[in-house]
């Protein structure tokens, strides 16, 4: 058995967390460039095994996101042919551009996403649903529109409105800057 | 440049068609030429693209924390722990992915991770040969998230958090990926999920097993194909590869082949079946525990506790300026309940309370619909643990629709917390059960499996800040259980609990799932557990 304290196995554990703690961040990365929950779930996987075998090259206390984002950037442009052909919707120019204009937002683009939570809170439960179904695995607009009693047209327009009334909400909420209320431990 | 809200409505439209996979070739030309001309527009992209990939997240979030059965519905008006680091659902199956990458074929089974979470239990064995000496061999071992077993020959069973019981069979080798969910790499299991566990998922390399509340057996080979078997109820049965993507539905006594080349009969399939019919006589590891249980069934006054634990067996009844309460009895869950106002509260001794050992708090309560903020308070002890900050632990109901749920079993303690996705906040009788084990060093995890109804419905912690001003850790308050109360470090406050409690258990261990229900549909323990209960210290 190997040594749990030996350096490979630390090092191991060291690249588990960096995986588990940023792989929303390095998915939303994807996504925005591959906008298709498959492939950019593919991609994501792929993107982590070149993590593993490459991880030996990355430097402790640098950026891994930003690290993680280049690799996967690299595997979206070697998968962009076989996508080309069905889910990417940008050309090579656009692509690249889209991809700097997200990595410029990263910071802001975690702020969004902690407070998008804060934001379906305030969501009529019959909407939550609505958006929730259509975002699960295995979801879509018509199980969605199903399950919330609306017809697919009436769900893919309260779709739109939905994500729109929450960016808009982020978008306030982050301008507001609120202080949160800071209690004890209890 | 800004954009205008004609372009914005413009965008949004053309967003939302991408998302939603019915753009037209025209849409996205046109959102294409936008993207390609407009920084702003770009950002309104990313952004909104950003938004859905967080939407994707916190939906599979929510769906793993607290898996359904399939055909459930249902307004969804609860909300999962998702900010504060949760990992994703997803998360398990990549990271033991990326690990499995790394550890390349034939290598050793590696131990978990030390600082994952518990996600199951060695229970049982018979003549149990592992492969690696020291992974998963003493009985009672308690097994992490991402752990690696390897059964060389013999029969062992693990339970799982969340109620699902595997036997396996050596030879096979299993991966731990959470208390819902294990890949099979090759080998035989038996899995029996009670009701509390539907949803449990085992994967193989070229099918997904999800249960529906049911006994099954799976046959598998590293490489050639995997057989699905289904003792009693039903299984949902998705083929991973072979390019038929539809999950089947698989019956009692009903079974498939999956395998690269597609599905097919299982040869010899009444024969399989028939091995597997009955439990195999294993060795069952059964720790002793010690309790202490106050049915609140007494006309009135102080309630008197009963078990092991027991030593100071008074529960007083102490009214808002601390002098002694009559108290108020109401119809509860189980003859009588201890009803709080707001105001009342109530304390009792419980000998090691306040240490690092393990322990298990269980109790039905009653929330009103319209319960305040402010009195979300049902259990809580003091702490002398320096990694919490000697911080008191707080069993509640949570008050921060931010951060979940509002009005979900929380459990606060020093340096983070623990949130489930069910609302007590609804006037019914909800059984709660919370697992705490803080342990004594400073590197162990906090451990905290919150139990509502039966059904695990949280096992992993969000961490937060543990501030310097942490409590000094009353003396006064160690080993006291206090119930609609509120403790702030050394300080007690006035904010209290409204609501009915009943039926009050704190055992020693943390207990498993099915002794959880147990306590839930019996009022007891299951006589095995009771059978093995060391008697009065």
């Amino acid at each position: 058995m190997p040594d749990p304290s030996s350096p490979e196995t630390e090092g191991r554990k060291r690249l588990m967390a960096l995986i588990t703690r940023h792989q929303r961040q390095i998915f939303s990365y994807i996504y925005t460039l591959v906008p298709d929950r498959p492939d950019a779930e593919d991609l994501l996987q792929e993107t982590c095994v070149v993590i593993c075998e490459k991880f030996e090259e990355f430097t402790p206390g640098t950026d891994f996101v930003a690290w993680a984002c280049q690799i996967a950037w690299w595997r979206i442009r070697y998968a962009r042919q076989k996508f080309a052909r069905s889910k990417v919707v940008f050309d090579d120019e656009v692509l690249a551009k889209v991809a700097l204009t997200a990595s410029a937002l990263r910071e802001e683009l975690d702020d969004r996403h902690e407070a998008l939570a804060g934001c379906l809170q305030k969501l009529a439960p019959r909407d939550r649903e609505l958006l929730l179904t259509r975002y699960e695995p295995g979801g879509g607009v018509a199980e969605a529109a199903e399950r919330t009693g609306r017809s697919l047209d009436a769900a893919y327009k309260a779709l739109n409105r939905l994500r729109k009334l929450l960016h808009d909400c982020v978008t306030h909420e982050l301008a507001a800057d609120a202080p949160q209320p800071h209690e004890g431990s209890a | 440049m800004r954009l205008s809200d004609r372009e914005i409505l413009e965008l949004n439209e053309l967003c939302g068609a991408l998302a939603d996979g019915r753009a037209t070739e025209a849409q996205r030309r046109q959102l294409e030429s936008l993207l390609r001309d407009s920084e702003a527009a770009r950002r309104f992209y990313v952004r909104a693209a950003a938004q859905s990939a967080s939407l994707h997240a916190y939906a599979a979030e929510m769906q793993a924390d607290a898996p359904l059965e399939p055909g459930r519905r249902g307004v969804r008006d609860r909300l999962p722990a998702w900010v504060g680091g949760a990992a994703l659902p997803f998360a398990a199956v990549l990271v033991a992915g990326a690990y499995l990458m790394i550890r390349g074929p034939g290598a050793a089974p590696k131990p978990a991770d030390g600082g994952a979470e518990v996600v199951a239990r060695l229970t049982g064995a018979k003549d149990a040969v592992w492969v690696a000496r020291g992974t998963a061999t003493a009985p009672g071992t308690s097994l992490r998230r991402g752990q690696q077993l390897e059964l060389k020959s013999g029969y062992a069973e693990v339970t799982f958090d969340s109620g699902a019981r595997l036997l396996l069979e050596g030879a096979t080798a299993l991966d731990l990926g959470s208390a819902w969910e294990a890949t099979l790499r090759r080998g035989t299991v038996k899995a029996e999920v009670p009701p509390e566990a539907i949803g449990f998922r085992i994967a193989h390399r070229f099918v997904d097993v999800v249960d529906l509340g049911t006994e099954f057996t799976l046959f598998a080979d590293a490489d050639r194909g995997a057989e699905v078997l289904v003792n009693r109820g039903a299984v949902e049965a998705a083929p991973r590869e072979g390019g038929e993507a539809d999950s089947i539905l698989l019956r009692e006594r009903e079974g498939r082949r999956f395998g690269a080349d597609g599905i097919s009969e299982v040869a010899d399939r009444a024969r399989k079946l028939e091995r597997f019919a009955d439990l195999m006589p294993l060795e069952r590891f059964v720790p002793g525990v010690r309790l202490v249980h106050w049915s609140f069934d007494e006309p009135d006054g102080a309630a008197r506790g009963e078990g092991a634990l027991a030593v100071e067996p008074w529960l007083r009844l102490l009214g808002p300026d601390g002098a002694g309460d009559a108290g108020s009895r109401v119809r509860g869950r189980r003859g009588q309940a201890l009803h709080f106002d707001g105001r009342r509260y109530a304390k009792a001794a419980v000998p090691g309370l306040s240490g690092g050992q393990p322990r298990t708090v269980a109790f039905w309560v009653r929330v009103p619909e319209d319960a305040p903020p402010a009195d979300t308070w049902m259990v809580a002890w003091g702490t002398q643990l320096p990694k919490l900050g000697r911080r008191p632990v707080h069993i509640g109901w949570n008050r921060r629709p931010g951060e979940g749920a509002l009005g979900a079993l929380r459990t606060d303690f020093g340096g983070g917390h623990a949130l489930g996705t069910t609302s007590l906040r609804d006037g019914q009788w909800h059984h709660v059960a919370v697992c705490f084990t803080a342990g004594e060093e400073a590197g162990l995890p906090v451990e905290v499996k919150q139990y509502v109804d039966g059904r695990l419905e949280s096992s992993t912690i969000v961490r937060g800040v543990l501030s310097p001003r942490a409590g000094t850790g009353d003396a006064t308050l160690s080993d006291v259980l206090w119930l609609g109360y509120r403790l702030t470090g050394n300080r007690q406050e006035g904010r209290r609990f409204l609501g009915q409690i009943d039926e009050l258990f704190v055992a020693d261990r943390a207990l498993q799932p099915h002794e959880i229900v147990a306590l839930m549909r019996e009022n007891r323990l299951p006589a095995a557990t009771l059978a093995a209960a060391p008697s009065r210290p």
